[in-house]
């Protein structure tokens, strides 16, 4: 039953998203990025547990214990931050972030493709451009240290470096799937 | 100039479809540049708009609603609103508000609203004799109420960039969400009434109790969250953390639905929702800090409060601002560029920020299924294989009824203001 329900809202949710239309890439290479996204998303699960745990513990130690923790508010923070950073590429890559789509649905598969490409290579632009700011950003954080776990703020800040190094990474990579799919959809002549 | 040209690169890249978060990463870096400021700025806005506590509850949120989903809960709160008022002519319509506004306090988004409540209802309804359009329509309408009714993360972000208590922020939007709820299903007993649409057989009142007693531990985790927060035993995002291990507990044990093996799913999906929305929150924050840097916002003040002073013209214009955007932008991003500027305008001419803040969300809520663009309406159409056209027609009636309930919210603060006044004192 529930997997019967969970069908059709799941279709009409990716109905939304014209653009995982576009293929991904198959074979060994499809296979080892796959892999990746798996590493990036367990690590960012990971992290999202450990916030559920820090969180917990907080409010037990203020309600049950006789003195409350002054780590865990910072902590479940600095998790919070190197979760979004850590999956920011799967994110981009499932086609999981918010856009308004006012024609795509209508655009045969080879725009689509054309379309994917022209979006992903200005994020890759952006990540390119803003990239070596982000690693300036981190290094400011060298000499500081945060007020209650004495972690080098330089650590915190290399969130930033991560978000945007995995935006160029699969940026690009939309774009290839980009143009593959332009090249097959033409030589194989409207498939969709 | 710039700041003409960061607009425009704006709303051109939206249109083309990039997503929400890079428009306004793009556009911030094309006005960065050409300002000659540094890029630095970018990762710095971008980092401090997501290193807030306050945000951590939006993944609890999100998760708990995603635990509690699994386990066939939309089915336990549709089966127990259909036995509470299906005996009613129009049943299924009102089954179908009712079971949003249930499931709104689980949930604190209107898509994923639109999206369960609508995969179990709209062929429910079909079947049983309603026009189809009809049955997308108050599904997607009646979806707008989740995130009013509280725990909303919309209300979260108001909180959050206001520094209103999210407590109070909640509570606000309890009210005007039941009164909308109320006037939806108005609205839809009329429309039965004219078109005849069917009634269905009344439960057995020992049935009634026993779908009341599923749906029960559904509505304690609002109460928890609730509870938590203004008993001063939670702050909201400990909150959120408290109502995923109720999630929990209750989907396994109660639900039965909820096994390990589901987890990492659940995970995951929670993980990529929330950081697509938090991509999005440190995005706007960047370009939030280029509007104030350019005093966007004083100039949107000056320009309304020279039209009037009248603080009831200034709610009229701020309203129609609100709806004429929420028609086009997503919730989240069109709250974090305009709330800051819209908020002092209104408390400049004496409005409360929670009741303004309880306006706004109401006001890009109705956006949702405002046609071309809203986002509920696709979804139900989705669901439904019905044409664009069908739904946005059918909509009519309710975006109305929804106008209607807005206008008395802003211009009744009371309706708002009473009950965080009530149970956490005036401010």
């Amino acid at each position: 039953m529930n997997s019967d329900q969970t069908a059709p809202e799941n279709k009409a949710l990716e109905s939304l998203d014209s653009m995982s239309a576009v293929p991904r890439l198959q074979g060994p290479i499809g296979r080892m990025i796959g892999w990746v996204d798996t590493c990036f998303l367990t690590l960012a699960v990971l992290a999202l547990i450990a916030i559920a745990v820090t969180v917990l513990l907080q409010v037990c130690s203020r309600l049950f214990l006789p003195f409350s923790i002054a780590w865990t508010e910072e902590l479940s923070r600095y998790l919070f931050i190197y979760m979004v950073a850590l999956s920011v590429g799967v994110v981009l890559r499932q086609h999981r972030n918010i856009s308004v789509e006012l024609f795509h649905h209508q655009l045969g598969l080879r725009m689509r493709a054309a379309f994917q490409v022209l979006i992903c290579l200005l994020i890759a632009v952006f990540a390119f451009l803003v990239l070596p700011y982000a690693w300036q950003y981190a290094q400011n954080g060298t000499w500081q240290t945060s007020p209650t776990l004495r972690v080098p703020m330089l650590y915190i800040f290399f969130s930033t470096v991560i978000t945007f190094a995995l935006l160029l990474v699969y940026s690009v990579l939309g774009c290839v799937e980009g143009l593959i799919a332009m090249c097959r959809s033409s030589a194989s002549l409207q498939e969709s | 100039m710039e700041v003409i040209i960061l607009f425009s690169v704006f709303v051109i890249l939206l249109l083309v479809g990039m997503p929400i978060a890079f428009a306004l990463g793009i556009a911030s870096m094309s006005y960065l540049l050409m300002e000659g400021i540094s890029l630095t700025i970018v990762p710095q806005r971008m980092y401090a708009g997501i290193d807030t506590f306050v945000l951590l509850c939006i993944p609890g949120f999100v998760l708990a609603g995603n635990l509690m989903n699994v386990g066939n809960i939309t089915e336990y709160i549709v089966r127990f609103s259909n036995a509470l008022l299906g005996h009613i002519r129009g049943g299924l319509g009102l089954a179908n508000v009712a079971g949003s506004m249930i499931f709104g306090g689980i949930s604190g988004t209107a898509v994923a609203d639109s999206a369960s409540i609508g995969s179990v209802m709209i062929p429910g309804m079909a079947r049983s004799g309603y026009d189809k359009p009809f049955a997308a329509a108050v599904t997607a309408a009646s979806s707008t109420v989740g995130p009013i009714i509280p725990p909303s993360v919309p209300m979260i972000i108001a909180g959050s960039l206001s520094g209103i208590s999210v407590g109070r922020m909640f509570l606000a939007g309890a009210v005007p969400g039941l009164l909308m709820g109320l006037a939806m299903m108005i609205t839809v007993y009329v429309l039965a009434v004219r078109r005849g649409y069917p009634k269905e057989k009344r439960v057995p009142f020992l049935q009634l109790l026993r779908e009341a007693k599923t749906a029960f531990w559904a509505l304690l985790m609002t109460v928890i969250i609730l509870y938590g927060i203004i008993g001063g035993f939670f702050t909201p995002t400990e909150a959120s953390i408290v109502a995923c291990l109720y999630a929990l507990v209750v989907g396994m044990y109660v639900y039965k639905g909820l096994t390990w093996k589901k987890l990492p799913a659940i995970l995951t999906d929670t993980v990529l929702t929330s950081s697509a929305l938090l991509l999005m929150v440190g995005m706007a924050n960047l370009f939030g800090w280029i509007l104030t840097s350019e005093q966007i916002p004083q100039m949107i003040a000056t320009l309304i409060l020279s039209i009037s002073e009248n603080p009831l013209i200034v709610l009229l214009i701020l309203n129609l601002i609100l709806l004429f955007v929420g028609a086009f932008m997503e919730t989240i991003a069109a709250l974090i560029i305009l709330f800051p500027a819209l908020v002092g305008v209104a408390t400049g001419v004496g409005v409360d920020p929670v009741h303004f803040a309880v306006i706004a969300v109401l006001n890009l809520m109705i956006g949702l299924t405002t046609p071309p663009v809203g986002v509920c309406l696709f979804v139900v159409a989705g669901i439904g294989k019905l044409p664009m056209l069908s739904v946005a027609k059918a909509i009519v009636p309710f975006l109305l009824c929804n106008l209607a309930v807005l206008l008395l919210v802003t211009y009744v603060p009371a309706i708002s203001l009473w009950l965080p006044n009530l149970l956490m004192g005036s401010n």
